[in-house]
């Protein structure tokens, strides 16, 4: 199979999927990187039972959340050394490096990615799917594993979470 | 929520960077440094080796060097 080919068909969708979970230019361009690697020893065992996209989707969003908690341990790591809390706070906006997000909003959906980062991994990944990635359940579905019925559930215990964390976070 | 999720439905798709596909070519033809030290390593032991039982055979009175070193003499049976 012609890697190059494969690789300028995905790595759009790889890399977006990536930008959406991390945020941040630098930290995608890793995640795609692995993403592709993994798929260049992995593409000769594919078996098409499901579709291409669904097994890459399945393949960056695994690798995605590796990502995001290698730097949550890295962070916890950097923070005994040395700094305070309001600091490390700071560096959450810093980090934030969307290029999607227009200036007008950038502020507003910081706010909201601070949220979704304290959700657990299911609920992340149903809000990206379905809300930034603009996915239907049935595709959300096949991507997750679980059932249509099983993802609406997930999506709607998935809101109300952030609708909580939204709300403590507009009271600081 | 309803504004939350307009909000975030407004990001928009970007294109990936050139650059990564050369990274992954690169980092895939990396052969890692430990695989390095080791085959250095192992050549080293072997010519040590060699070394070593070359020196062995030269100092051993016994050996068939020493045999082609005698004179001609000795080797005759009346």
């Amino acid at each position: 199979m012609d890697f190059k080919a494969f690789y300028f068909k995905y790595k759009d969708l790889v890399y977006n999927v990536a930008l959406n979970y991390s945020a941040n230019i630098e930290d995608a361009q890793e995640i795609t990187q692995d993403v592709f690697l993994t798929l260049l020893k992995k593409i000769d065992h594919f078996r098409s039972e499901s579709k291409m996209e669904t097994w890459i989707y399945k393949i960056t969003i695994n690798k995605s959340l590796d990502y995001l908690r290698f730097k949550k341990r890295k962070k916890r790591k950097f923070l005994f050394n040395n700094l305070s809390i309001e600091r490390a706070s700071n560096n959450d906006l810093i980090n934030f490096n969307h290029p999607g997000v227009q200036l007008e909003s950038k502020e507003k959906i910081n706010e909201i990615y601070k949220c979704i980062n304290k959700l657990p991994d299911s609920y992340k990944t149903v809000i990206i799917l379905l809300k930034i990635e603009n996915r239907t359940y049935k595709e959300v579905s096949s991507i997750m594993g679980l059932s249509v019925k099983a993802i609406e559930s997930l999506f709607n215990r998935a809101k109300n979470t952030l609708e909580i964390f939204l709300k403590k976070e507009n009271e600081y | 929520m309803k504004d939350t999720f307009e909000i975030l439905s407004s990001i928009n798709r970007v294109s990936a960077p050139d650059n990564i596909y050369e990274r992954i070519i690169t980092k895939n033809n990396y052969i890692s440094s430990s695989i390095i030290y080791s085959l250095v390593m192992t050549i080293f032991l072997l010519i040590s080796l060699n070394l070593f039982v070359y020196n062995q055979s030269n100092n051993d009175n016994f050996s068939a060097n020493s045999i082609i070193k005698l004179p001609i003499t000795a080797l005759y049976y009346e």
